[in-house]
């Protein structure tokens, strides 16, 4: 994100102000401002808890809305699993879901979801950005505009994090014009973010000597000029050392085995409860994935793997922050790029769909245990509040308390956070 | 130098002025507009604050320490002059620029078709022979990738995929300074002079471009692959109709059309003779005529404003920090450059000197404006006396532009509505138009298909004749024979074979004639058909041509009309600029007068407190005194009491024996009386009533003491009350004064907080004025480093660069030595540095890139905006072979310099002259002594310390 110094805008003088704490506390070598989460003082919990959060759960390849929210039992295209009764008398869902089922009273179903994009990466584009992929436009997905909006000024950590299934760590280039201080910081299979550990060359106490030099030349530097941006600089090696000092946040395996029990000891299991315990710790965003559902080929034996891992993980989760009273202050999003075919393939597959499929939503302004939207018989059209992209970006916004109408102001350009031209879904903002 | 407050405004109203300075060099010219009658005294740049920032500017990284220090000893008048000349000859000067206009041409967009090496070589290359920028410019507009030797320059069409719209954005934002995006699905809902019109007329130039694959059959050895190359192509275009998301129903047209420009006239193309080579499968097309060719002339023959604005922008805020447009793609009326009459000066110069990049750049480092310090200016108060002079005279500037501004805008309102209508007028003819080139376009495809029919059948027929001719030959020969030979019965069935065949062929081309006679005569009705066809193409031309004719004038009109309200929403809102700082400056002295003010209150509520203070403790004596007469009034009032109790009893007590004795005379009054005659009586009797009688008298004494007792308390009485009520008001008093002293103390504190707010809304004010100043160039900027500058500096400083450089220099030196004679000639030395940077260059690329991943913004986004991550902080700490390697004492770098020198004064002379490009002041040599002296034990790691820190300073990350 870019830093106007020349402007006068008010976010200017609030970053300045909240530099200016940070930096001061920094002096002193104190735990810093910012850094409330940490603190576990009153104010710090309270703060937590008012602080809203929005947590992903990225379905890779598509996960068969039939499979799962949306079971036509019975039907040419049912496929051979039941539909089981939930918490919420009428709801029914998939058998593969029982423990799922048994949370459904905090669910909210999006049942008529249409995006009319069947490609991966285009579908992708659609539900994380809210808007059709177009040339000369690349637009913020939703975990980096909700962390612009969500992120307090000085929030020292990461405040987007994205749980990879494997790879390294580094910052994603998911944040477009809003810029790389929203992009998610990704741990590469759990992993805590890279370059957070001092090199063996370098003893705590010769780091400790460096940064105070460095701090000392910044200080008799800023007596001659000081910015929004040398204020940021100075900042970030801060930000850096608290990383370094906090690492354990990233540490799961700080969590109590009974719980790692409970989630199940696969990687989605491990990253889910990483996932409880970042938001736990006042992270605004964090997406997870889990994959893969692309199942053209043996559609019920993949399904019935995956989600029992699947529901395993995710009922704890959502049980785990009823029982925390985090619903109030936390949204949850499962979704996918897109659904699957009804029609079963010849290699008992399912293959793209996006013009009937579903999406799960939790908590803060989402009713609890109730559905919206519905499909026909056989799952093939929505017949009833049909919805798109769109429309449940506005609502992933609105539902955190974030007018999703508004626009940014990004260098003097003003940018709509969603598509102007579409709006939430108001039926079930509470 | 003076300062620009009311330079723009000069140059507004006087934009002859320039016409006079025409021949005097730019940067001089830049230095006369830079000065005006008011406004601050910027200080300029020391010598080595200069030679680090022109160094980084022009080559991408800092100076290295013997250089700095042969400037500063440097007497010679001239010598900045000449340490540009020598950096602009640099091999590191052609490599900082063209990764200068990589950014800005490719903003980091992954290489699809063109690789970075190839890119890199072809910008390096036009760097380094001098090529102007409108060269450079028209061929990325032409290239198409076909021909090799310009591949490259088709990189941003190709990486880019062709794409239209991407195209359109980035064209205009790149090449013109002007980000249309938002008008594209309607007119700016913010920008007044952004159209959607504006959008689409660009769009049009583009529209007919797409990315077309060719395949290449490729010979390794005895194999033989298939290759695909992307090129760019281009059909035929066509008008674009289009209609604003907002008013639906209303449909518009255009054909290609610049910003602020009129639609160009293309030539008439009947359907089907567009192309020089028609588009076909695996075909390039070739139209007649190519807009994208149009374009690149237009945009670049140096009479397009825009065009040149936008560079000379672009390579000032390359210089300066900021453009005189900021951001510099965002050119519009609301965002008016911050002085535009120098923009206009730039971007004609630019033009005028044939577009030069290296000896524009070398004015505007040559100017004193750039040479300005980054330091605020001390003496405010004197230009803020200045200034005060100045507002009521912008003032009355701002009502006569102000009511320019509206008449112009009223006149561009009505110029783009008659603009409008001309251009609805001419929508049914080009609907016409549009239906008799299709009916044409219909009737040309019908002809071809009976041609082709004809051709078919005239094939067909030149193939029967050809074979007809021997086998008539054949039969008659045969016959002949026959007839020579009438026996012979084979001979006769042989040639009654042949008779027959060479009938059937007969019959056969009877046939094929009369079809082709037929198919012939077929032709004549779609050839009258097309005939027909086009009359009415013809007169709808001759329709459309007057309606053409007025809606050109109409947008001529709207075009010019909207040039002025644009020059007059650009002079108010430049003037509104300098109003406001004007104003600002001349609110400085009131400013500071309240904080003397408020600091003198504070004196004088300080003084009143003490003297309160002073009060309060002088009365504690009298309050004193007071308590104790007010005690000795309380004792005598108690003895008084005392003896009037005592006087009382005394009394009482006489009052009862008298009452007693009296009673008794006057019982033995009585009895004698009854006994006269007994004298003892009557003596008793008589005592007893001389004895009452006495007491009677006693009892007087008593009544009169007890009245003196009386009066004596009484007496006590009123002066302990007249003690009483002194206390109280004593007591009244003290309490007075300690109000006083409260009231006074709580003076002091309100006197000293609003010292503090004075002082802060002052340093607001200050802090106000610098973003101002900085934004008109008053004061330099900090100019945050590329991740590519960072990268070098930092190789700069630790000594990295130059170990790579030697290395490399060594090795080729071995593979191909240099003459004595090649060393003294300048070409081949410059050709022969030339070379050993791009090997130094080439080895430390890696480096580089991962300097770009953590410090660049993202691919596709403007990459000037600076931002700060804790992961960027993260790598300069703990990233694994990076920084802190570079940073470890080595062949005899700066770490190693100042672990072995035993002087502090030369180790800390050599980490500031090495890293900051400067000496070290005297506090900071005696910081380094200190450090160091506190770490005989580890001597080393303070040294790296010491190094780190200063690499990872604010300091060293900007450039100013």
């Amino acid at each position: 994100m870019t830093i106007r110094y020349a402007c006068n805008s008010s976010e200017h003088g609030m970053a300045r102000r909240s530099f200016l704490g940070t930096m001061a506390a920094a002096g002193t070598g104190a735990i810093t401002g910012g850094l409330g989460a940490f603190a576990r003082s009153a104010v710090s919990e309270q703060l937590i808890r008012e602080q809203k959060r929005i947590v992903i759960w990225d379905m890779h390849g598509g996960l068969s809305q039939l499979e799962s929210w949306d079971p036509k039992p019975g039907t040419d295209t049912g496929g051979p699993f039941r539909s089981i009764p939930t918490s919420v008398p009428g709801i029914g869902i998939c058998e593969l879901l029982p423990r799922t089922a048994q949370q459904m009273h905090h669910l909210c179903l999006v049942r008529g979801v249409n995006t009319s994009e069947d490609d991966h990466g285009k579908g992708r584009y659609k539900v994380l950005t809210g808007r059709p992929q177009t040339p000369a436009a690349n637009n913020p997905e939703i975990g980096a505009v909700a962390a612009k909006a969500l992120m307090p000024e000085d929030y020292a950590l990461p405040g987007h994090i994205l749980i990879t299934p494997g790879g390294g760590g580094g910052r994603s280039n998911d944040a477009a014009y809003l810029g790389p201080k929203y992009a998610s910081v990704q741990l590469g299979n759990g992993k805590p973010p890279e370059n957070t550990v001092l090199p063996d060359t370098i003893t705590v106490e010769s780091d400790a000597a460096r940064q105070d030099f460095r701090r000392h030349l910044n200080e008799r530097f800023l007596s001659r000029r000081r910015t929004a941006v040398t204020d940021a600089y100075g900042y970030s090696y801060e930000q850096a050392l608290q990383l370094m000092q906090h690492r354990d946040v990233f540490d799961v395996s700080k969590e109590p085995a009974k719980d790692h029990e409970r989630y199940g000891k696969h990687d989605l299991g491990r990253h889910a409860l990483l996932a409880r315990r970042m938001l736990e710790m006042g992270t605004p965003v964090v997406k997870l994935s889990h994959s893969n559902y692309d199942t053209h080929h043996e559609n019920f034996n993949f399904h019935i793997e995956q989600l029992g891992e699947l529901d395993r993980a995710f009922s704890c989760f959502v049980e785990d922050l009823a029982d925390r009273g985090m619903l109030e202050s936390t949204l949850i999003i499962m979704f996918s790029e897109f659904g699957r075919t009804p029609r079963i393939n010849t290699r008992y597959g399912r293959d793209h769909w996006s013009h009937a499929w579903s999406v799960l939503m939790a908590g803060c302004r989402m009713p609890r245990g109730a559905t919206y939207g519905k499909t026909n018989d056989n799952g093939t059209e929505v017949i009833e509040g049909q919805v798109d992209h769109a429309n449940l970006f506005h609502t992933y916004l609105q539902a955190v308390g974030v007018d999703s109408t508004a626009s940014f102001d990004i260098e003097g350009r003003e940018v709509p956070l969603a598509d102007p031209s579409s709006h939430p879904i108001e039926e079930i903002l509470a | 130098m003076r300062a620009p407050v009311s330079l723009a405004l000069l140059g507004l109203l006087c934009p002859v002025c320039f016409a006079f300075a025409q021949e005097e060099p730019l940067h001089v010219q830049i230095d006369a507009h830079f000065s005006s009658p008011t406004g601050v005294m910027p200080s300029l740049s020391s010598d080595a604050e200069y030679l680090r920032q022109v160094s980084l500017d022009l080559t991408g990284m800092p100076p290295r320490a013997e250089d700095v220090r042969a400037f500063l000893t440097d007497t010679a008048a001239d010598k900045r002059e000449r340490a540009v000349g020598r950096l602009l000859d640099s091999p590191q000067f052609a490599r900082h620029l063209a990764t200068t206009l990589d950014l800005m041409l490719m903003e980091r967009r992954a290489n699809k078709n063109v690789s970075q090496d190839e890119w890199s070589a072809w910008l390096l290359a036009s760097v380094r022979d001098g090529k102007p920028w409108n060269v450079m410019a028209r061929e990325i507009l032409s290239a198409d990738g076909d021909d090799p030797a310009t591949r490259p320059a088709a990189r941003f069409f190709l990486d880019r995929l062709s794409e239209p719209n991407l195209l359109t954005r980035d064209i205009g934002r790149i090449l013109f300074g002007r980000d249309l995006q938002c008008a594209q699905c309607h007119d700016h809902p913010l920008i007044d002079d952004y159209l959607q019109a504006d959008y689409h007329g660009l769009l049009a130039f583009l529209a007919p471009g797409y990315a077309h694959v060719r395949k290449e059959t490729v010979k390794e050895g005895d194999k033989e692959t298939t290759k695909e190359v992307t090129l760019h192509a281009e059909k035929a275009g066509s008008d674009l109709t289009f209609e604003s998301v907002f008013i639906k129903g209303t449909l518009h047209r255009t054909g290609p059309r610049l910003f602020d420009d009129v639609v160009i006239e293309e030539p008439f193309f009947y359907p089907g003779e567009e192309y020089d080579v028609a588009p076909a499968d695996g075909v390039k097309p070739v139209p007649k005529f190519s807009r994208r060719a149009k374009l690149a002339e237009r945009a670049t023959d140096g009479s397009n404003r825009m065009f040149n604005e936008n560079m000379a922008n672009r390579l000032w805020a390359h210089m300066l920090g900021r453009g005189l447009v900021h951001p510099v793609d965002l050119h519009h009326v609301d965002n008016p450059p911050t002085d535009p009459a120098l923009l206009t000066l730039l971007g004609e110069r630019f033009a005028s000197m044939s577009f030069d990049m290296r000896g524009f750049l070398r004015e505007i480092a040559l100017s004193q404006v750039y040479q300005r310090s980054f330091d605020r200016p001390s003496d405010l108060l004197t230009t803020a006396s200045e200034a005060a002079a100045k507002v009521a005279e912008l003032e009355v500037q701002q009502k006569s532009l102000t009511e320019a501004a509206a008449v112009s805008s009223a006149t561009f309102e009505t110029a783009h509505t008659a603009w409008a209508e001309a251009e609805a007028a001419t929508l049914p003819v080009a609907e016409e138009l549009d239906k008799a080139r299709n009916a044409f376009a219909e009737a040309r495809k019908k002809l071809d298909a009976a041609n082709q029919e004809v051709t078919k059948a005239r094939g067909e027929l030149e193939q029967k004749q050809v074979v007809l001719a021997p086998v008539q030959q054949a039969a008659s020969a045969a016959q002949l024979a026959v007839e020579k030979l009438k026996d012979d019965q084979e001979l006769a069935a042989a040639a009654q074979k042949f008779a027959e065949r060479a009938k059937e062929l007969t019959d056969a081309v009877a046939a094929l004639t009369k079809a082709v006679e037929e198919k012939t005569a077929a032709v004549t009705g779609p050839v009258e058909a097309l005939a027909a066809a086009k009359p009415p193409i013809d007169v709808a031309l001759a329709k459309l041509k007057p309606l053409h004719e007025s809606l050109r004038q109409a947008e001529q009109t709207m075009l010019e009309a909207r040039r002025q309200m644009r020059r007059d929403a650009t002079a108010l809102s430049s003037l509104e600029r300098q109003l406001e700082t004007v104003r600002e400056i001349a609110a400085l002295p009131s400013l500071e007068q309240s904080i003397v003010a408020s600091r003198e209150n504070v004196a004088v509520r300080e003084a009143e407190h003490a003297a309160a203070q002073k009060e309060r403790d002088a009365y504690v004596a009298v309050l004193t005194e007071r308590q104790a007469e007010m005690a000795s009034a309380d004792d005598a009032l108690a003895a008084a009491t005392g003896l009037l109790n005592e006087a009382v009893t005394a009394h009482m007590k006489r009052v009862e024996n008298a009452k007693a004795v009296q009673v008794a005379a006057e019982s033995a009054q009585v009895a004698s009386e009854k006994l006269p005659d007994d004298p003892v009586l009557a003596d008793a009797a008589q005592k007893l009533k001389e004895r009452a009688g006495a007491l009677q008298s006693e009892m007087g004494e008593s009544q009169t003491a007890v009245e003196t007792a009386t009066a004596a308390a009484e007496k006590a009485g009123q002066s302990r009350d007249a003690a009483n009520q002194t206390l109280d008001a004593a007591t009244a008093e003290r309490e007075r004064r300690e109000k006083m002293v409260a009231d006074a103390q709580a003076a002091a504190v309100h006197a000293q907080e609003q010292v503090v707010a004075d002082q802060a809304t002052y340093d607001a004010a200050v802090s106000e004025l610098t973003g101002r100043w900085t934004s008109d160039f008053t004061l330099a900027s900090l100019k945050p480093l590329t991740p590519e500058q960072l990268c070098s500096s930092i190789f700069q400083a630790t000594g990295v660069y130059e170990r790579y450089w030697q290395a490399e220099a060594a090795e080729l030196e071995k593979a191909s030595p240099l003459t004595d004679e090649q060393k003294h000639d300048p070409a081949q030395m410059a050709a022969h540095n030339r070379e050993i940077e791009q090997r130094t260059y080439d080895k430390l690329k890696g480096n580089v890139g991962t300097f770009v991943k953590f410090y660049g913004a993202a691919a596709g986004q403007p990459q000037g905006d600076f931002f700060a991550t804790a992961d960027q902080a993260l790598f300069a700490a703990n990233g694994a072979g990076a920084v802190n390697s570079w940073v470890a004492p080595a062949g005899g770098n700066v770490t190693e310099r100042i672990i072995k020198s035993t002087d502090p004064n030369i180790a800390a002379d050599e980490l500031y002259f090495t890293v900051l490009s400067r000496p070290p002041t005297n506090e900071e040599t005696a910081e380094v002594a200190a450090y160091l002296a506190a770490r005989e034990a580890d001597r080393p790691v303070a040294a790296q310390e010491l190094v780190w820190g200063l690499l990872n300073s604010i300091e060293f990350r900007f450039n100013h």
